[in-house]
């Protein structure tokens, strides 16, 4: 890639949607949940999204990160257009390019905190002793590196949560999506997982964007945007 | 970490549920072995009686005596070329556990009606130049720990003139054939050297069975009815049967249960399959949100696929060969008593190939659906129902 080239990559939003619709259909009934959404998402942002339960969130953040696809738009990473994408390219760029923080955190119960983080790297030609390496280092990061042989049911939620985010930086994405990463947690766990999100933005580079039902968590991202019946805005529905 | 991780994690979420299939694995491959030898005991009867022996027995009762001097008159028969006559006894070796059965033959004949048999040419020649000479099947000797040339008393045989029940013999050989186990632990002797030394004159003189090698096997109809002609007005009379003839007499006796049981096996053990089959569905089905996850991180359908097939294969594989082990042993130690009834009861080479093979096909089998469940996992759903 040359410099301009690679220049003007920097410059693009990380994510761009255009016209995204998704239909799913319920018997006979088809309900469209996002209707030709548009959005731009600058590197470096940390978005919020709230709105209304089943208005499309969840649906949304599936898309952006390539687990669902849209039944029509584009949607367009860090210049990929991944809608068009096969199923293996589509697993092969999401272990590349997005962290999942999930709100039920997903760790495999039979697996310690350093396996668990470690999972995705199982799909890297990284050695084992490198594997280790970068898995303590994430735990180190989110705060974690004395309970990496702990069993996700000897920890806390918050302390689960923060693996579930070490494992989802362990790649060195460029986005995190994260699906009501405190929808789960008490007032003080879920400040401490908007802290360390914080951190990732502010001093690692994350991209986030970030699903919350609580004004409280939205007002620590830079930004927040409205989902309503599919249709996003800036103010919350009157 | 690695694959094998997931799996053992995989093991590790419910052990009890684990262990308790792979205990039904190991029953049923053990089922399956049982099974095998008992087809083994039928077919392979079928297998080691040829039509080019032919049985003389007692007409009246299979279990009487026949005169010795029946002889002369059966080898003259055309056709047949050689002819041995049995009797004996059940004696023991040092102590009462250790019996087996004194087959007394005119020893002459025997290998030569018994082409199956053989021994090294020196010990074959040794014992038909002793009267008190012995030849030991191979398994017997083993268990008894017996050498060429070992003097073996045997007893609790019948008493002697001398009012002795101690028999002495020389062991002169150990014979090797291919028959199967039951036939492997005969203790084969004179004919002579227990008519002459046995007290009891309704013993002396007479033999259990005359067997005949014939020259055509297409003449074992006639050559037998020639033979039981002979004697049609003797006393006793003599009733002679190819032994294909009697093989298919014995498998009508017990074949019917025999299959019967066979079949109720396999419905049995096929059940069991699918029981397992379906514990592996559930066990996939608990975890499809994991499955999700390792899905959103990026892992792609066919590795998925095959870390369950992998995990259907290990279970099987290991629960199939401890079984097939453990069946063998268990159709080891079931032969002497079911080798009465089933001469041929054991499991064989085939059989436990065929054990490797449904190992491998059960395996495939049982992860097929839950393969499939993985790889048409719609993950978007799959995580919103976590
Ligand atoms: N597979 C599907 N088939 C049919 N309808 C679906 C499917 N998945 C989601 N929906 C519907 O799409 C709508 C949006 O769902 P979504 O999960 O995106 O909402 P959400 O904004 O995340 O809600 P919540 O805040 O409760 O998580 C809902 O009405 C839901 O019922
Ligand atoms: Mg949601």
């Amino acid at each position: 890639m040359s410099a301009v080239a690679a220049e003007s990559t920097r410059n693009q939003p990380l994510v761009n949607l255009h016209g995204v619709t998704k239909l799913y259909k319920r018997g006979a009934e088809t309900v469209e949940v996002l209707k030709r959404l548009d959005l731009t998402v600058p590197r470096g942002d940390f978005l919020a999204l709230m709105g209304p339960s089943g208005s499309g969130k969840t649906t949304l953040m599936n898309i952006l990160g390539g687990l669902d696809r849209p039944t029509s738009g584009e949607v367009i990473i860090d210049g990929q257009p991944i809608h068009s994408l096969s199923d293996g390219a589509l697993s092969a760029w999401r272990a590349r390019h997005v962290g999942f923080v999930f709100q039920l955190y997903h760790l495999l119960p039979v697996l310690n905190a350093e396996q668990n983080v470690a999972l995705p790297l199982m799909l890297t030609k990284l050695g084992a002793a490198e594997r280790r390496k970068r898995a303590m280092a994430a735990l180190t990061l989110v705060g974690l590196e004395d309970r990496a042989k702990h069993k996700p049911a000897e920890l806390s939620g918050g302390q689960e949560q923060r693996v579930g985010i070490a494992r989802a930086i362990v790649t060195d994405p460029t986005l995190l999506l994260c699906d009501e990463p405190t929808g789960d947690l008490d007032r003080k766990a879920g400040d401490e997982i908007l802290e360390l999100l914080q951190l990732l933005n502010k001093e690692h580079g994350k991209t986030i964007i970030m699903v919350t039902h609580d004004p409280h968590a939205a007002a620590k991202a830079q930004r927040t945007l409205f989902m309503n019946k599919g249709v996003l805005s800036q103010e919350p529905e009157a | 970490m690695n694959t094998l991780t997931l799996i053992a994690g995989a093991f590790q979420r419910r052990k009890a549920r684990t262990l308790f299939t792979f205990l039904s694995v190991v029953v049923a491959f053990m089922l399956f072995c049982i099974l095998a030898a008992v087809r083994e005991g039928m077919v392979g009867q079928v297998k080691i009686s040829i039509a080019e022996r032919l049985d003389t027995y007692n007409k009246v009762n299979q279990g009487n005596m026949l005169p010795l001097s029946y002889y002369d008159k059966i080898v003259s028969v055309p056709g047949v070329t050689a002819v041995a006559y049995f009797t004996g006894y059940q004696g023991h070796y040092r102590d009462e556990k250790n019996k087996f059965q004194v087959v007394a033959t005119n020893a002459s004949e025997l290998f030569k009606v018994y082409q199956e048999f053989s021994a090294p040419p020196a010990q074959h020649k040794a014992w038909l130049a002793d009267r008190q000479g012995a030849v030991a099947g191979p398994l017997l000797a083993k268990r008894m720990g017996w050498k060429v040339g070992d003097s073996i008393p045997v007893l609790g045989g019948p008493a002697q003139k001398d009012g002795s029940k101690t028999w002495y013999y020389h062991l002169d050989g150990i014979y090797q054939t291919n028959l199967p186990t039951a036939y492997q632990s005969f203790f084969v002797t004179h004919y002579q050297y227990y008519n002459q030394g046995v007290a009891n004159t309704q013993a002396q003189n007479v033999v259990g069975q005359y067997t005949e090698r014939i020259d055509d096997p297409r003449n074992a109809q006639a050559i037998s009815s020639a033979i039981d002609k002979i004697f049609e007005n003797a006393t006793p009379q003599t009733l002679t049967r190819s032994q294909a003839l009697e093989s298919v007499s014995f498998m009508r006796q017990f074949g019917d249960i025999t299959a019967m049981v066979i079949y109720v096996g396999i419905a049995v053990f096929f059940t069991m399959l699918l029981i397992i089959g379906n514990t592996m569905a559930q066990s996939v089905r608990e975890r499809t949100s994991e499955f999700a996850m390792l899905r959103a991180l990026g892992f792609r359908r066919p590795w998925l696929a095959v870390l369950v097939l992998q995990e259907s294969l290990l279970l099987m594989g290991a629960g199939g060969i401890l079984g097939l082990i453990l069946g063998y042993e268990a159709a080891h130690l079931l032969a002497p008593s079911v080798g009465n009834v089933l001469q041929t009861f054991g499991m064989t080479w085939n059989a436990a190939l065929l054990g490797i093979m449904l190992c491998l096909v059960f395996g495939l089998l049982a992860g097929l659906v839950p393969m499939q469940r993985v790889s048409r996992l719609r993950v978007a759903d799959a995580l919103r129902r976590a």
